[in-house]
């Protein structure tokens, strides 16, 4: 095991002196914007750009970890960690850490049993007193714990947008804070990685529970989102939704979710980002003093399953609410050269008022009040799906609605020109410029590449991949890929 | 043509405000306010090829009541659908060259954004002159634009927050500012003539502000921005007026309006009138609601209802301070069994609050919070232009943008609990439930304060 440790130890070292202080990168479409890329020698990647004229700084801790790395056991377990991840340290977010440690061992001992015994055995006597017994185990627990203690001190020096976000691919940690704040922040947050405590579990998963009733529940445009994924993906994980099923998230096990955190949360998976006013080097050693004494360990497995491409699948779901309709397509991800073209495509379909699909669908035909296309749903890290989503009006058929998209297709591929991909192209690129004008949409950027594709020069190297986009890869890729007989269709309708 | 290219610059004001945060003190970007043709306009040189125009016209739903509730939505919609007589495919322009054209209407202004690389700035500033000369205001855009405002009504439904901030607005206010809301009829009752006669109103000098952010130099663009606001008329600003005694009364009674939704969590809105934005309690009520529920994790709301308890995933208070008038919303979103339960709390954090008001270390966390965050006001140039714009709407001074901090700084615990006890006196409460939840209120609550809204 320390021969391994060690090889690993020095695989990384290696790394750290081949990738280390690269020069600068200025791209003429990003201005003067130039990224250094620092590797820690613990495998930490970090990205750091000066700019910006106001002292602040954008700061995203991003890991290569969401819930496409889960199974049916663990569906859930990403999104619920990354709420954990904000209740402190033995030092942050307790007045006495020995004392309210027995506790919360207590608490998750008997939270397990009341689990298994809600799952298995739902009419047992005992459990409203264990229950009970549980609730005053919280309350004496809570008396030790300071709550929301990491957004009192940000927000005492000024910080905003404190939050984090869990996708299929990845999870983020984000904040924007005063410059001078950046060594508190480095020590704060490489603390929190570190040695995390995971207090007052069981009432965050009651506030998951709730954000799940908000977002799907209570939302029949999403809950249909989910089931379409479901019916599109039949046994890659891009079919769990990111918060977990509403059957799942009230029997979540904290150990299942502190196994997640030591299996996925290493430096390997990380990356670093700081933009705004500063100076570089000083960052950098902050960076180090702090973030380098995480250890390093393997990274996680990479999920063996590739989705086929099966028959067309169909699902029609009836509520009170107004109708709408998906429909999807298999296809390659990133770097793949297709992605590229279905950018380009999506772009020509529904980018814009004068786009195809709403020009046609919207104002032409008055079919539908919206229309969207979405390439790259619900992640990039494996093979996702390009998406078309259209809001019927009033007594419209849904399937009136497909046979027009299957026609726009058509149409696309007959009359596609040079001059409609040229416009379709400066809209990408007019995009990435407007993206660029705050420190914190430049840290997204460099750090969603970073972290999905392995390097941020990937934003950069786009554009220069979709202007190679012709007329016959857009012709090539519809006849390939967009075929009724594979698509998945979900269907909202009101209920009479 | 004479008019459009007459001279512009009658007074220009270079300004770098000193902008102190923490321990840190240092220059904005510069902002030129010109008066051109006598209209304002507050322009920034940007290092990104791009130039970025803000029309800021005083409008919006404060401004309209029942008889023409949308009609400022029914313009928006118009002019970004149809654009302009010289330029009707402005849409197909602006895509082709990847740039972006909408028109928005909100609470109070109606703004139009054009962005384009900087190369394309001329072409762009004369399609927005040819906007504000003659819009492409006809049946055709008109009645699309009705119609998909027709399916923006029905779709509301489906968004229980929406409906519950809605309702809330609507039952303080009664039906006209803050509480008028489209409906079939008052989108009915819009034509074309309607529309030009609100447009011409709308269009004023002094009604309009313009926002410039670009790569190229004023003196570049002059020309062309001398022509866009030559093309605005003569004219008073429009204003708009608040009947604040009904609001104080319809508040007074603290009724529980309830809609009913097949819906498993239940989004509870408390909602009263709140003072306009020169009101001398506005400072002290700003600190107040971020320790109340505006502050993140760690404001009451936050930290009683979801922090400590775990009863709802959203919850927290906004409070808007309007030119005329104010607003004060505070929200959780919860489960059937958890809603009642969850409004005893809300209702009870909010009169402790005005009875006991904050703790001294509340009040000094906000002010610290909310004056060292404020430099992220201006953490682009898009937002410091939009930050002038809404400065020059409220009649706000160029020194408005240090006094702000200043005037927060000397907020204190007492002044909180005495503008929080006199301006916030009443309230009422819509919750969107299911049919579980309206047995409980029917049940478990005073039949005197309960209204059932049939939808």
């Amino acid at each position: 095991m320390k021969i391994k440790q060690l090889l690993l130890l020095f695989i990384i070292c290696i790394q750290f002196i081949i990738m280390n202080y690269r020069p600068s990168f200025a791209n003429p479409l990003l201005g003067n914007i130039a990224v250094e890329q620092h590797v820690l020698p613990n495998g930490i990647t970090c990205l750091l750009v000066n700019r910006g004229y106001t002292p602040t700084l954008a700061l995203i801790i991003s890991f290569k970890v969401g819930s496409v790395d889960e199974n049916y056991q663990t569906a859930g377990a990403a999104h619920l960690l990354e709420h954990m991840m904000f209740k402190g340290t033995k030092t942050i977010g307790t007045t006495d850490y020995e004392k309210e440690k027995k506790l919360l061992d207590a608490i998750e001992a008997l939270g397990e049993t009341i689990d298994t015994i809600t799952l298995t055995n739902p009419d047992n006597v005992q459990l409203p007193s264990l229950k009970q017994q549980l609730q005053q185990l919280q309350r004496q627990a809570n008396k030790y714990a300071v709550n929301a203690a990491y957004d009192a001190i940000y927000t005492q020096q000024g910080g905003i947008n404190f939050n984090a976000g869990t996708s299929r691919d990845m999870t983020q940690y984000y904040i924007e804070l005063p410059c001078e704040a950046l060594e508190l922040w480095a020590k704060l947050e490489s603390e929190r990685i570190k040695e995390p405590v995971f207090r007052q579990f069981y009432t965050e998963r009651n506030t998951v529970y709730e954000e799940r009733l908000m977002r799907y529940e209570s939302n029949p445009q999403n809950k249909l989102f989910e089931e379409f994924l479901g019916i599109a993906f039949l046994a890659h994980p891009y079919r769990h939704p990111t918060i977990g099923y509403t059957s799942n998230i009230p029997f979540l096990k904290l150990s299942l979710v502190r196994s997640f955190y030591f299996s996925h949360y290493t430096p390997q998976n990380m990356t670093i980002t700081v933009v705004g006013r500063q100076d570089t080097k000083k960052t950098l050693k902050a960076l180090q003093t702090y973030f380098g004494t995480i250890p390093p360990s393997p990274s996680h497995e990479f999920v063996a399953i590739k989705e086929a491409n099966s028959s067309s699948k169909r699902l029609v779901t009836v509520a009170d609410a107004n109708p709408y309709l998906l429909m999807g397509w298999l296809k390659p991800t990133m770097p793949h050269y297709d992605d590229y073209v279905f950018d380009v495509i999506a772009s020509i379909l529904s980018d814009g008022k004068s786009s195809r699909l709403y020009k046609t669908l919207v104002l032409d035909k008055q079919l539908v009040s919206s229309v969207d296309v979405y390439n790259g749903y619900p992640g990039s890290r494996y093979d996702n799906l390009f998406i078309i989503e259209a809001v019927p009006k009033d007594s419209v058929q849904c399937d009136a609605i497909e046979e027009v998209m299957y026609q726009q297709l058509v149409d696309l591929t007959n009359t596609c020109s040079q001059q409609e991909i040229d416009a379709a192209v400066r809209r990408l690129e007019s995009q990435l410029v407007f993206d660029i004008d705050t420190n914190l949409g430049v840290a997204k950027i460099i750090s969603y590449y970073q972290t999905i594709a392995g390097n941020w020069r990937y934003a950069i190297n786009y554009t220069d991949m979709i202007r190679r986009v012709t007329c016959n890869d857009i012709q090539r890729v519809i006849k390939a890929y967009f075929n009724k007989e594979t698509a998945s269709v979900a269907v909202l309708k009101k209920v009479q | 043509m004479k008019k459009i290219f007459r001279a512009v610059i009658i007074l220009t004001i270079f300004l770098f405000p000193v902008f102190v945060t923490g321990n840190n003190q240092f220059n904005l970007p510069q902002v030129k306010t010109v008066d051109s043709n006598g209209v304002r306009v507050f322009y920034i040189q940007d290092s990104l090829p791009q130039c970025l125009v803000y029309v800021s016209m005083g409008a919006g739903s404060l401004y309209e009541d029942a008889s023409n509730a949308g009609i400022s939505q029914m313009l928006a919609l118009v002019l970004s659908l149809g654009g302009s007589k010289k330029y009707p495919d402005i849409n197909q322009y602006m895509d082709s060259i990847g740039g972006r054209y909408a028109v928005n209407a909100s609470f109070e202004d109606i703004t139009i954004t054009m962005r384009v690389h900087a190369g394309e700035a001329e072409t762009m500033i004369a399609m927005l002159t040819d906007l504000i000369v003659q819009p492409d205001i006809n049946d055709k855009w008109l009645a699309m634009a009705r119609s998909l405002l027709l399916e923006q009504i029905k779709q509301k439904q489906d968004n229980p927050m929406e409906l519950a901030f809605e309702k809330a607005r609507q039952c303080v206010f009664g039906n006209t500012g803050y509480g008028s809301v489209m409906t079939p009829e008052s989108l009915a009752a819009i034509n074309t003539t309607s529309l030009m006669d609100y447009w011409k109103r709308i269009i004023a000098k002094k009604n309009v502000r313009i926002g410039i952010v670009t790569q190229r130099r004023y003196d570049d663009v002059k020309s062309g921005v001398s022509g866009l606001t030559g093309a605005f008329s003569d004219g008073d600003s429009y204003d708009y007026s608040v009947d604040i005694p009904t609001a104080v009364k319809n508040t007074s009674s603290k009724t529980i309006y309830f809609i009913e939704k097949d819906i498993p969590q239940s989004t509870i809105v408390m909602a009263t009138i709140a003072p306009k934005i020169k009101d001398p309690y506005r400072y002290a009520l700003e600190v107040g609601n971020y320790i109340f529920g505006g502050g993140s994790f760690n404001s009451r709301l936050m930290n009683e209802i979801r922090v400590k308890r775990g009863y709802a995933y959203a919850t927290g208070s906004i409070m808007r301070f309007r030119k005329n008038t104010g607003l004060f919303l505070a929200y959780a979103q919860t489960q059937a069994a958890t809603t009642l339960t969850t409004v005893e709390l809300m209702e009870t954090l909010f009169h402790e609050f005005g009875s006991s008001g904050p703790v001294d270390e509340e009040v000094q966390w906000a002010k610290d919070a909310m004056i060292k965050s404020y430099i992220f006001t201006f953490d682009s140039l898009r937002s410091i232009a939009g930050y002038y714009l809404w400065m020059d709407y409220h009649g706000l001074p160029g020194t408005y943008i240090n006094e702000y901090p200043d005037a927060l700084a000397k907020v204190s615990r007492e002044q909180i609990s005495h503008a929080w006890v006199n301006a916030m006196k009443g309230y009422i409460i819509v919750i969107v439930g299911n049919k579980q939840v309206k047995e409980h209120i029917e049940n478990d609550l005073e039949k005197n304060r309960v209204v059932i809204i049939n939808q």
